[in-house]
Order: structure tokens, then sequence, then C-alpha cells
């Protein structure tokens, strides 16, 4: 009898020990992103500190994938009910999920774990709902940035400190920086250059909408690109090389980034994820600020990373309620994140004396603000691709921008008409 | 070889009658050559034949990926390529008339490239396999790496071909993003990538034409021109025609240097049929109708061999 006593201690005991260990062992969280540059090492060492910081609560596991499949890959998870807790989605990509039933509606965690609208750049916020409900919180916006060559400004006889603002101003820095150097009567340093593809349709889309452009009806069903808007800002962007004469013809897709580089190029437009390039390129010496206002009222293309959720099979409050813990206090640390090449989307970060006082980055974040986000939907993305070709067509003059755009609006309407 | 086989078989059974699960499944019974051919057919019929029947199937179907499953719409896909208001119908016409261009201007480059070059590299040239290791080192390479390699050297602005023209007082010429100029610098990508594998094989269909006949002819008074007219060309005809279909469907299959080297462009007119089915599976999540543009696409493909194997044969009728 007294035996069985001791055996029964003993297995008291050893339940006591399992469930403090119960008690300690955190909550593993998969997360998967993008980021296979750089800023993969910035969002891992981000992971790592919060993993310190919440050591035996929440540990969270990151796996780093390629961009170019990551979308299929979240197809194949939730299909087969492998999904990470959360992960990183592109704002434009997010109706095509949500719109499927693929991710998780958030209001409720949302509130509950206290993140509220006003802390957050109001575009990027607003980005993550769709059809009223919200589907993603924002870490950051990728606004497509005027970068120039301070050293080429000042020979030039312009003040490099004061970058053009506006279309007549940007026309005129253009021409005074296109010159032919060493005399042989080919011009050898541009202006600006305008390239065959990438990234030429964020600069249509942000002159387009700074002319009040709107691109689909409201319920998506008409495309309405090829208004004067439209064409305007496309004709702006022919002019460029046509006319005034300020960026060559025929640009490679990635050259004017390459010309950059190596300081040949005056003015270039870029994504701000350029920014580490060009930090890191010897001898040049550059300034980052806001595209300038082409048109009568302020906007500029932009991309935003957004975290979200997979839905699960089994819903389990608590690792949501961690995911969303972690989502909380990576806004509250994202400085690292946007120096490392993005506008934080947390308003205390952005605005911070140690953001707003950068050189580089601190002119450019005002942009944030008036970033400009359509209403996306599922078929976004398919829509706008005969934009793409109808710029390249007019900037090739193969016809122009006016037929290029009605045609694209035509292909647009059949996709919007399609299933 | 098959009833060789059986023969053995019986043979071995003749001698020692041991039994029916010896005679199958024995070291020399019936069953064993299937045995090694076990293996592959496993993957063959998995990662084959299974994948034929089910995209067939999906091309009947409304398939949504995201539930795995389709509701049957029969030839619904189908109609929907030749339905002028569907967008199906102008994207692909148009990416299978790019492919056709491309098939139309490379095909006979690098059967003709490769036969000059398998003939120059069996002449009597002094350094004849360096040669022939150097014309074959780019098969090696991958596609990315080619498209690469292409894209520096053919880059407007400071690309080396364009340093070269301008060198000698030539325009440079604006090789990626405008046409003919993309297709020519796809092909020209294609030539040297690939026309070193069709050089190999047909440097073995000429090393395999019996010499007699070259010395008989030669006897007769026929000229190195006659020889390669009469003697040469016609015991390659197998060869040939093996390159040619092989070569057909190569460039049929033309992806990753488009993809790389112009992104389809300028203005979709380099983008493929096979990088238009795979974004409307991919990036439109489509599979019906990318599953019938996949099949069409083969249909004519087996059309075009069927038309070229009877081009040949007639060939060999005359």
């Amino acid at each position: 009898m007294k035996r069985f006593r001791y055996v029964l201690l003993g297995l008291l005991l050893v339940c006591c020990f399992f469930s403090l260990t119960l008690e300690a062992a955190p909550i593993k969280l998969e997360y998967w992103t993008i980021f296979t540059g750089p800023n993969g090492q910035t969002m891992q060492r981000l992971v790592d500190r919060f993993n310190q910081e919440y050591k035996g609560k929440i540990e969270v596991q990151m796996s780093v994938m390629p961009a170019g499949n990551f979308y299929e890959k979240i197809i194949s998870a939730v299909v087969s009910n492998q999904a990470p807790d959360f992960c990183i989605m592109h704002v434009d990509r997010l109706a095509e999920f949500t719109s499927r039933g693929i991710l998780l509606p958030l209001d409720e965690y949302v509130e509950a774990l206290g993140l509220k609208g006003s802390d957050y750049a109001e575009p990027l916020w607003n980005g993550g709902i769709w059809q009223g409900k919200r589907y993603a919180i924002p870490l950051d916006t990728h606004p497509l940035v005027m970068y120039w060559n301070k050293k080429l400004f000042r020979e030039a006889g312009l003040d490099p400190e004061k970058p053009p603002t506006d279309a007549e101003s940007f026309i005129k820095v253009c021409k005074a920086l296109t010159k032919d150097k060493n005399g042989d009567g080919k011009i050898d340093q541009w202006g600006t250059m305008l390239s065959v593809g990438w990234p030429n349709f964020q600069y249509w889309y942000t002159i387009f909408h700074q002319n009040g452009g709107t691109l689909f009806n409201a319920d998506n069903s008409q495309a309405l690109f090829n208004s004067k808007a439209g064409v305007d800002a496309l004709q702006f962007l022919v002019d460029c090389i046509y006319v005034h004469k300020i960026s060559p013809d025929n640009v490679q897709v990635d050259s004017e980034h390459e010309a950059f580089k190596r300081g040949e190029l005056g003015i270039t437009f870029n994504g701000i994820w350029m920014m580490a390039d060009y930090l890191n390129q010897p001898n040049l010496e550059f300034g980052a600020g806001p595209v300038p206002q082409f048109g009568s009222q302020k906007a500029v293309w932009g991309g935003s990373h957004q975290f979200v959720l997979p839905k699960q099979r089994r819903v389990d409050r608590n690792r949501i309620n961690a995911a969303i813990e972690f989502i909380k206090w990576f806004g509250d640390h994202s400085l690292d994140w946007g120096f490392g090449g993005q506008l934080p989307a947390k308003l205390s970060v952005l605005n911070s004396p140690e953001f707003r006082q950068d050189p580089y980055f601190g002119r450019i974040a005002e942009m944030a603000d008036y970033v400009y986000f359509p209403p996306f939907f599922a078929k976004y993305g398919e829509a706008v691709g005969p934009i793409w070709d109808a710029v390249n067509a007019a900037l090739l003059r193969k016809s122009t921008p006016k037929e290029a755009l009605d045609r694209a609006k035509d292909l647009s309407n059949k996709i919007l008409a399609g299933n | 070889m098959t009833r060789e086989g059986e023969e053995v078989a019986t043979l071995v059974m003749k001698e020692k009658p041991k039994g029916r699960f010896r005679r199958w499944f024995g070291s020399n019974g019936l069953l064993r050559p299937y045995f090694y051919l076990l293996p592959h057919a496993v993957f063959f019929f998995m990662f084959l034949v299974y994948p034929i029947f089910k995209g067939f199937y999906i091309s009947l179907t409304e398939w949504d990926i995201f539930a795995n499953s389709g509701r049957f719409i029969g030839l619904g896909n189908y109609r929907l390529l030749f339905d002028p208001a569907a967008i199906q119908n102008v994207y692909f016409w148009q990416a299978l008339r790019n492919t056709l261009i491309f098939v139309v201007i490379s095909v006979p480059l690098l059967v003709l490239v490769a036969l000059g070059l398998a003939l120059l590299l069996t002449s009597r040239l002094s350094g004849r396999s360096v040669f022939r290791t150097i014309f074959f080192m780019p098969t090696a390479l991958t596609v990315s790496v080619v498209a690469v390699i292409w894209r520096w050297l053919l880059n407007v602005d400071h690309g080396f071909v364009n340093f070269l023209l301008e060198k000698v007082g030539i325009k440079g010429v604006p090789w990626l993003t405008s046409q003919p100029w993309a297709w020519i610098s796809i092909t020209i990508a294609t030539v040297w990538w690939t026309v070193g594998w069709n050089m190999i094989l047909l440097i073995n269909g000429i090393n395999g034409v019996p010499e007699e006949i070259y010395e008989a002819s030669k006897i007769d008074g026929a000229n190195a021109w006659q020889r390669l007219l009469y003697i040469t060309l016609p015991c390659l005809r197998p060869v040939l025609l093996f390159v040619c279909i092989t070569t057909v469907i190569a460039s049929f299959n033309l992806f990753g240097q488009p993809q790389l080297m112009t992104g389809g462009g300028p203005a979709r007119s380099t983008l493929p049929v096979m990088m238009q089915i795979y974004t409307e599976a991919w990036a439109n999540y489509r599979m019906g109708p990318a599953g019938a543009m996949s099949y069409l696409t083969a249909l004519i493909m087996i059309v075009f061999t069927v038309f070229q194997s009877k081009l040949f044969a007639q060939r060999a009728d005359d």
C-alpha cells in the first residue's frame, strides 16, 4: 500500500512536470515570405529579435521562397491544408485570393489586439480591405521614386537640391541635362530614359492618376483608361522621346538603371527598392525624391506588402492571435525594414525623426500619403495587361497613344467579360 | 527479342520442368524482360500517360484549381479559342502565329547550319575535334545562362555587338526592343545554343555512310558537289528526318529564350504559344482553356510531324 502511494506521488510529479513544459512550449508559427534579396536578411533579423523577446511564448519560423512561383505555392498549400500561419502578399494580388475564399477575414482579431487604422498610412490600411472586410495588414509601401544625379545637375548649372516638381520644370531640367559630351554629334548623356518595358507602366499609371483618370468603372465591367487622362499621360511619355528629345528611343529594360549607376543619366524613375543598389554604387552622388506632379493632382504608383493569414481547416484562435501579435510587433519595429528600401506602413515609424531626417528616405516618405491603389479585383492584373503592351507600342511609335489605348480597352473589356 | 526470349524459356522448360512459378517468375521466366521494363513503365505512366489523359479531361471542364475539381463542359473551352469575343481567341492565335514565325525561321537555320558544320567537321580539317567540342559546348548550358549572355551582348546602349557595329560606323541596332530585330536576336541565340546537338547527330550520320560508295563514285568521276548531292544527302535521309522532326518540336516548344530575353515583347510580338498557355494556367488560373490551348497546339504539331514524314517518304519514292 505504501509502495502504491509512492507510485501515485511519482505520477503526480510527472504530470506536474509535463503540464509545466506544456505551459512553456511556445506556439510555433510558420511564416512565408518572398524576400530573397537583402531585405530577406533584414526580415530574418527582425524575426530573430521577435523570437528573442517572445521566448517561450511565440516562435516564428520564416521560410523564404522566390516570388516567381510563390502564389502558386500558396494555392497548392491551401488546397492540401499545408498553408503557413501567415504570409506576405502584394496588395494588388489580394482580391484574387480573397475572392476565392482562401484568406481569413481579420476584423474581429484586429480590433481585439488593438490595431487601429489611424496608426497606419491611410491608403495602405485601406488596401487591406476587400468588399468591406479586412483581410490584410500592411507592412510597407514601395512607390515609384525619382532619382537624380547631383553631380550632373551641378555640371549643367542646376541646383542639385532642387529637383523638378512638375512637367514644365522636368522638361526644362532634362533638356539642360541632355548633351553631347565628347562632341561627336551623338548625345551621350540623357536627361532621362524611358524604357520599353518595365517599369514604363508605372510611369503611365502615375501620370494617369495625376490626371484624375479612373481605370475601370464601378463594377469592374468596363475599362475606362482610354480616356483623355490616359491618352494625355501616354502622349506625354511619347513626347519626352520624340518631341522634347530628352530620352532616347528603344531603351532596353534595365538600361536606364545601369546608365544611372554608371553616372551617365540625369534623372531616372524606378522603385524605392533600387535605393540600396544606388547607395552601394561607389562615386554615385544622387538624390531621391517624390515623382514630379505632372498632372493636376498628387498620385504615385506604389506596391505594398501586406500580411495575410491563409485559411486553415481547423481554426485555432491562439495561433491566429499569436500571428497578429507578430504583425503588430513588426509594425512598431519596422524602421530597419524601411531603410531596406520600403516606406514603413506604420505612421509612428514613417514619421519618426530617424526616418524623416534621412537624406534619402526622408524626402520620399510623404508619398505614403498619396500612393494610389485602385479598387483591386480578382482580374485586375490580367485586365491591366493590355495597357503594358499599349505603352510599349506607343513608345515605339507603332501606334498613336489613342489607337494603342483604344485597342487595349477592347482587350480589357474582353477579359472583364470572360469568366 | 520477345520471340527469342520465349524460345529460350521453352528450352529451359524442356530441360527442367520445375513448375509454374519458375516458368513465370524464375531467373529465365517469361516475365523477366518485363521486370526490367517495370521501373521505366511506372514513371512513364505516372508522369506521361496519366497527365496526358488527365490534361485532356481538364480541357473539357471548367476546372477550379482551388477546389481541384471541375464541371464538365464538353468542348466549351475549345469553342472559346474560336470565339472572337473571347480574350483567349485573341491571345492564343497571336501567340501561335508568333510560334509559327519562329518555327519557320529557326528550323531551316538549325538544320542547314548544323549540316554545314557537320560537313566541315567531317572533312579533312585540322583541329576537328576541338571545333566539334566548341560548337557542341553551348548545348550544355541552361536557357537562363544563354539568355543572360545574349542580353548582355545585344544590349542596345552598351552591348558588345553594338559596340563593334559603332566602331565600324553602323548605328546601334535595337536588338531586343523592336521588330524584326527581336526575332533575329532570339533566333541567333537559339541557333548558337542548340545547333551543336543537330550537328553531332549529323556527324554520326555522315560517318555512317560506307566509304566504298564514295570510292566507287570517285572512280566514276563524281566531283565533291555531286558526291554530296547524290551520296551523302540521300544516305543521311533517315537522320535528317529525325533531326527535322525533333527540331520542329523543339521550336514549337519555344519558351525560355523570349521569356528571358524580350519578355514576349515588344508588344507581345515574341510571346510564344507555350508562354501563353502557361500564363493562362498559372497567372489567370484558367486550367480549362489552358488545357484546350495545349491540345490544339499538340494537334498542330502532330500534323506538322506527319506532313514532314510524308514529305521525306515521298522523296524516297522518286
